[in-house]
């Protein structure tokens, strides 16, 4: 069935050479050196990777009755599309948008990432992985100075996102990239679950859900990049003044009572 | 390897269990029989007995806790009989009596839960209180030999997805507000369809003829959904239709006819599925799992059947689902996931027996799995 | 060289006469020659008043839209000239796109980025004969300097360097309803605009 999908994509776009490096449940991730509208030689300004292109494919669910699947399909891709020009609009570090075709599901973005010393992808899961197999006792380099940077930078950006009402959604170690091999600044990306959201325990639960992740990936030293990336989150509502302040604490409170209660509500019944 | 008779009576090579349960409007009493050692396809746990009682309100009208706590009080006695009848089982011969713990209805769990005790008290025998939807998970994977699967639990009072990790079965993805078969039985209220044999069955019939999609709000979100929004939607359409408003959403947007009652049906059917396979699947992906169980009332609807079908295909997978005699609310799914319980240790105490209307499915400690 | 050819590496069987009329003096002319329709049908072009355009990288944003929404039969106006300047606007409304991102009345001289979008030869399903040849480009070039005055200056290359000297940056800030997230910052600027023009109507 994948390869059907995978065959479906291909015909539809012929002239682009297409990679598979992540299927979800939900989308297809497909890596491709091709811009959607640039020839070759020409390159985009302002993005990481010239000559590396994403290609996020949210493909028809035959289960769906075919004019609901339309609407959903067109609905989840715009409305993503729309988040990551917000994001760039806010500042904040994400997958710059390059083009869309709403109605056939298709999101092309900017490629975040480098490669890591082991050749593993940068994300945030393979570059703590890699620096936890190098650490021991005497040279703990994963909880090294830069790790708490990079942490902090975490916490700043889920921070600058709740600030404007945004939530991830889906906040793992395999969501969080590093950009930049010299910096190692981070990025957040796939947003596809991600939502406008004023209520703290929409918050509460995005923060839940990123240290629930580091506990069972990285279970040696999650505490310590756990309280590094909300001293960042917390920074950055302090900066923001009054406001800031105020949705930090109630936040964080929201925070305490969902990790007492482990994510989920209380039952209805 | 879990020892499953560490508990075993000496010189016996079976177990057998009395259930009951009566967490909604069906009062249900079965009895089970597992021989000794794991369960597995060549040792298949026994049904003896499976009898049902169930409380239906007039049309247009929901179930009263009230009502339906006097129909199971008249009816468990009889129920009792029944069972141990049909089974010819001897009450000396059984091992535990299991009873619906929670999630539920307060009066009418506490019917069953006052029955129970009387029971226990009167054959000397230990009780074992059941979490009502493990013993939806529970009975589904034995009829069903799915070994791990993702569990979709549909019923009037649940919806949940769950999947099962390090001995507990957890809620990925849940309803934020109404469960889905609540949301079904209030809509056949608002069109005052029969409550016989039940109301989502009758909405069921209704939207096979159903034929053009109506627009209605989709409420995925994250891994949960909401349906109280979509109800109220759909119960405003539904009065504009009788009230034979001719507002232009009343009429297809292709055909230009106008919109039925069946059309409703299977509006708010293709919609609710929807959000339910959605959220399933990716349930299904999270945890690498290709198998579907449904379970719970609602899960004997044969357009979710289908639907959930064509998505565990594309993921090269299968589907599982039982009959009304397992999917509906039933004594021996309480029988057997309270004997599963039972054979590693578990007992409730007297003082132990309070029901919990709010008991959660990830509270239970599966000391019976260990995979 | 008055003019270049694009391509799309997605669409390649459209080609894509594009050139820059540098300080035109008869726009008004040609535009209400469009308008009422006294100008020869084969005259059909996208003319683009070239204050609102910052780089290569925009015009091919829009030509992508377009094309996207060509093939999904979602196109608003009834050409695809048509349909590209309103795919360079934020605006929904036809007339309101063409008023502001199309051939401007005002000013005594404007610059005008001119589009012309043909098929490679096979692929041609416009039915109105815009089949891409060296021949057709050099005809085209030729109609367009007949009609276009500019003081014989003729259209020159679409480069992102000309770009930068005919841009309007306060005409973008304005157009593209900016307001506080303008930036001096091109490449920022750029970005920006790409957004909008692929999240036009959506």
């Amino acid at each position: 069935m994948r390869d059907q999908i995978v065959d479906d994509l291909q015909l539809r776009i012929p002239t682009v050479p297409l990679r598979l490096i992540s299927q979800g449940a939900e989308a297809l991730i497909f890596m491709t050196n091709q811009h959607p509208y640039l020839p070759a030689g020409v390159n985009p300004c302002d993005v990481d990777n010239p000559g590396k292109y994403i290609i996020k494919y949210r493909p028809p669910k035959p289960y769906r009755h075919p004019k609901l699947d339309k609407r959903i399909t067109a609905t989840r891709t715009s409305s993503e599309a729309k988040l990551l020009h917000k994001l760039y609009q806010l500042g904040v570090k994400a997958p710059k948008l390059i083009a869309i075709d709403a109605p056939n599901g298709l999101i092309w973005m900017e490629f975040l990432g480098y490669q890591l010393p082991d050749m593993r992808y940068s994300s945030l899961k393979n570059w703590l992985w890699l620096l936890e197999r190098e650490s021991d006792r005497d040279h703990p380099v994963a909880l090294a100075d830069n790790v708490k940077d990079c942490c902090n930078g975490i916490g700043r950006s889920i921070g600058v996102l709740h600030l404007h009402g945004i939530v991830h959604g889906d906040l793992t170690t395999s969501n969080i990239v590093l950009t930049d091999e010299a910096t190692l600044k981070p990025s957040l990306i796939d947003f596809g679950l991600s939502s406008y959201s004023g209520l703290p325990e929409d918050r509460a639960v995005d923060l839940y859900v990123l240290e629930r992740a580091l506990k069972s990936t990285h279970p040696v030293y999650a505490e310590k990049y756990w309280e590094w990336i909300l001293d960042g989150y917390h920074d950055v509502h302090e900066e923001d003044g009054k406001r800031g302040r105020k949705k930090y604490s109630e936040t964080i409170s929201r925070f305490k009572e969902v990790r007492m209660r482990g994510r989920k509500r209380t039952m209805i019944g | 390897m879990v020892d499953m008779d560490a508990f075993a009576k000496p010189g016996k090579p079976y177990y057998l269990a009395l259930g009951m349960e009566g967490s909604a409007n069906k009062l249900g009493v079965g009895v089970i029989k597992h021989h000794l050692g794991p369960l597995d396809e060549n040792n298949r746990a026994e049904i003896l007995a499976n009898v049902r009682s169930t409380y239906n309100a007039p049309p247009g009208q929901g179930f009263l806790p009230r009502d339906t706590a006097r129909h199971h009080r008249n009816w468990v006695v009889r129920l009792v009989e029944k069972a141990l009848k049909d089974s010819g089982v001897k009450v000396s011969d059984l091992d535990c009596l299991c009873f619906t713990q929670g999630p539920g209805m307060g009066a009418p769990l506490q019917s069953v839960v006052v029955a129970a005790r009387t029971l226990s008290q009167l054959w000397e025998l230990p009780l074992v209180g059941v979490n009502h939807c493990i013993g939806h998970i529970e009975m589904g994977r034995e009829i069903t030999g799915a070994r791990n699967p993702v569990v979709l639990y549909v019923s009037g009072g649940n919806t949940q997805v769950i999947a099962y990790s390090r001995q507990r079965y957890r809620i990925f993805g849940e309803t934020l507000d109404i469960a889905i078969g609540n949301c079904l039985d209030r809509f056949a209220r608002t069109l005052h369809i029969p409550n016989d044999p039940s109301p989502g069955y009758n909405i069921e019939q209704l939207a096979r003829k159903g034929k053009h999609l109506v627009e209605l709000p989709y409420t995925v979100k994250g891994m949960d959904l909401s349906m109280s929004g979509i109800l109220e939607y759909v119960d405003g359409l539904a009065h504009d239709l009788f009230s034979g408003k001719k507002s232009k959403y009343l009429y297809d947007e292709e055909d230009g006819e106008r919109i039925t009652v069946e059309d409703l049906c299977f509006s708010l059917q293709e919609n609710l599925f929807s959000m339910l396979v959605e959220i399933t699947e990716r349930a299904m992906a999270h945890v690498d799992s290709n198998q579907v169980l449904i379970v719970g009332g609602v899960g004997c609807n044969e357009r979710l059947q289908e639907m959930m079908g064509i998505m565990a295909g594309d993921r090269n997978g299968s589907i599982y689902a039982t009959d009304e005699r397992f999917c509906i609310d039933n004594g021996i799914m309480i029988a057997h996931a309270g004997l599963l319980a039972y054979r590693v240790g578990y007992g409730n105490e007297l003082e132990d027996t309070v029901c919990r209307q709010k008991f959660r499915t990830d509270e239970v400690y599966v000391k019976w799995r260990d995979d | 060289m008055t003019y270049s050819t694009l391509t799309l590496p997605q669409f390649p069987h459209y080609r894509i006469f594009a050139s820059l009329y540098k300080n035109v003096k008869n726009h008004r002319q040609i535009r209400d020659g469009i308008r009422s329709g006294s100008i020869s049908a084969d005259f059909d072009f996208a003319f683009l008043n070239a204050a609102n355009v910052l780089s290569l990288e925009q015009i091919y944003s829009a030509l992508f839209r377009c094309f996207v929404d060509k093939a999904n039969g979602k196109m608003k106006a009834n050409t695809i000239h048509t349909e590209l300047i309103s795919d360079m606007s934020t605006v929904k409304n036809i007339m309101e796109a063409l008023t502001k991102f199309g051939i401007p009345s005002k000013g005594d001289t404007v610059d005008l980025v001119v589009l012309k979008v043909l098929y490679s030869g096979d692929e041609d399903d416009s039915g109105d004969g815009n089949s891409f040849s060296p021949d057709a480009l050099k005809k085209i070039s030729g109609q367009l300097d007949s009609a276009i005055e500019n003081d014989g200056a003729g259209g020159c290359c679409l480069t992102d360097t000309e770009l930068e000297s005919t841009a309007d940056l306060h005409k973008i800030r304005k157009n593209y309803k900016l307001s506080d997230l303008f930036s001096e910052d091109r490449d920022r600027l750029n970005r920006l605009l790409i957004g909008t023009i692929q999240l036009k109507g959506l």
